[in-house]
């Protein structure tokens, strides 16, 4: 053995030398009822929904039951999304029933996968790495009508981005990429703007310091569709110093707040304060978590906390959410499309498609994230809103390495 | 019974690979209600390593969530405080050569320490450790010797 090997050796064992059989908490056996079909029903009924709808369209229409496009399904809902796996895999699943129709190992750089994940019109996606040397890499890749993968490359301009992305969209035709770096103690949050055929960046950064907020971040980020709005959330958190959407703490002491600013992307960087404030928060909206704007700028769709707050981890979170729709003119409500308890999530993500009328949304629990089947996640959420319901994605379980369709 | 048999030696591997007891025995307690919710633990040798693997795929969920928790303002994390920590009294225990040492193998990617703790502490065969990981035994050489290449730099050994 060499010395590197003989020191490991004796520091593995001593590491859990003082871990003694009696001292473990015993092992509690489940109820090992067989419910092996159970977990079958909810698949096989969507499948069967899916089928039966597919079929009545294509006797209506007279046309063969094919889906269109690489996005739309029959119903508008995008036919796939993909993910992030916890294997480091960019993951491609059918919508209606989360069977995988690809997968791309993305090269590992990171000593834990980790990754954030977003999507273009026409089915074009971007997925960032977090590395080891705290910086991220972009890769962006095509999911074909069949839910294939296609043309996985580097973004130029995507590699060796500063600090871990909180926040990323694309422009709708996907040629600008927008990314937020989370801030800390010595690098304030900011915006990045690449553009993904040059690799030109554009930087967007401070002035948005507020006085008793020790932490500020960027949740959210969102296009109009012509390109000359950027759009993203601000968060402020006291007492952390890094944000989190859960980062209140009353028992503390502890506040947050956010706001939803818009930028011109077109300006060439600057503070992040150079645009227009399109919300703040209110007795309406006691926090914004996460905010979208229309591809025609005309609407705010956003996820808001509000109610009593209950404990949670890491910090105390309010014990409902919206999903509520505000004209970015007048601030006016328009419409909720959904609302739950939050139960015991302290994450949440909110993402659109191409034409933000669909709309995916993760809620993580203390549990989730884990890879695989998600059944450990059992206390998150994660699907589709449709009809005032949010429609289960498989597998289950709120997971905020991002989906993104 | 395999379970019961082997409690200590599982929480103790994942004690290795996810930092802390608590979330070790969670990961053992999970797999144990998971395998036995599925009643599909294969027989014969194959099974004790399948139970390995399922705490490895345990542990990285955990780390998962810990990435995932991080990334939203939780930095209550054993590996991210660079060491592995059982306990302050067991902590006083360890001297500050293991704990470089512990620190360093915390440091390394999963595959390459998962690969370590079963070849070092273990003391699993190559073939061995192909099992449990699902992996060639030609990756776990590899992946064994540029862990310990690794190792040996972050300590300023030769390797």
């Amino acid at each position: 053995m060499t010395r590197t090997e003989d020191r490991l050796t004796d520091a593995l064992a001593a590491a859990v030398s003082g871990l003694h059989e009696d001292t473990l908490r015993p092992l509690a056996a489940p109820a090992c009822r067989d419910r092996r079909w159970a977990r079958w029903l909810a698949p096989a009924a969507a499948a069967a929904a899916v089928t039966l709808v597919v079929s009545l369209a294509a006797v209506l229409t007279g046309r063969s039951p094919v889906l269109p496009g690489p996005a739309a399904g029959a119903s508008g809902v995008p036919r796939y999304y993909a993910d992030m796996d916890f294997h480091g895999r960019a993951v491609v699943r059918a919508t209606a029933t989360g069977a995988v129709t690809a997968s791309i190992p993305v090269p590992r750089i990171a000593d834990a996968p980790d990754g954030n994940i977003t999507a273009a019109a026409n089915g074009v996606f971007f997925v960032a790495i977090f590395t080891s040397q705290s910086q991220e890499r972009i890769y962006r890749f095509e999911v074909t009508s069949a839910g294939k993968v296609s043309g996985f490359a580097l973004v130029p301009g995507g590699g060796a981005l500063r600090g871990q992305i909180g926040a990323m969209a694309a422009s709708a035709d996907g040629s600008k990429l927008a990314v937020a770096a989370e801030g800390g103690p010595n690098a304030p949050a900011m915006i990045t703007v690449i553009d993904a055929a040059t690799g030109t960046r554009t930087v967007w950064q401070g002035g948005l310091a507020r006085r008793g907020f020790r932490g500020f971040d960027i949740s959210s980020l969102s296009w109009t569709s012509d390109q000359q709005e950027l759009v993203f959330t601000a968060q402020w958190c006291k007492p952390f110093e890094v944000n989190s959407q859960s980062c209140e703490n009353s028992a503390k002491g502890g506040r947050r707040a956010a706001e939803v600013w818009a930028l011109n992307p077109t300006a060439g960087g600057g503070r992040l304060d150079s645009g227009h404030l399109l919300l703040r928060q209110s007795a309406r909206y006691p926090y914004i978590a996460s905010a979208a704007i229309s591809p025609g700028g005309t609407t705010i769709t956003a996820l808001v906390l509000h109610g009593p707050v209950r404990v949670s981890s890491p910090g105390t979170v309010p014990d409902h959410l919206s999903v509520v729709q505000i004209s970015a003119a007048t601030g006016r409500q328009l419409r909720v499309l959904y609302q739950r308890p939050t139960g015991p999530t302290f994450a949440w993500q909110l993402s659109p498609d191409a034409s933000a009328r669909q709309w995916l949304l993760d809620g993580v629990d203390v549990y989730g994230g884990g890879d695989g089947p998600r059944s450990q996640s059992k206390l998150g959420f994660n699907g589709w809103i449709g009809n005032g319901q949010l429609h289960q994605l498989q597998p289950a379980g709120g997971y905020l390495a991002g989906e993104a369709w | 019974v395999l379970f019961r048999e082997r409690h200590a030696e599982l929480v103790r591997l994942a004690v290795l690979l996810v930092g802390d007891r608590p979330s070790a025995e969670d990961v053992v307690q999970d797999v144990f209600a998971r395998l036995c919710l599925r009643d599909r633990l294969p027989g014969g040798d194959g099974s004790l390593a399948y139970v390995r693997a399922a705490v490895l795929n345990g542990c990285r969920s955990a780390l998962r969530r810990r990435a995932v928790a991080r990334r939203f303002g939780n930095s209550s994390d054993p590996l991210a405080r660079g060491a592995l920590q059982e306990s302050a009294e067991h902590e006083a225990i360890l001297v500050e050569d293991r704990r470089q040492v512990l620190a360093a193998l915390a440091a390394l990617p999963p595959r390459r320490r998962e690969v370590l703790v079963l070849r070092y502490w273990l003391g699993l065969t190559e073939a061995e450790i192909a099992a449990v990981l699902g992996i060639s035994t030609g990756t776990v050489k590899s992946t064994a010797a540029r862990g310990l290449a690794a190792l040996a730099r972050k300590l300023g050994e030769q390797s």
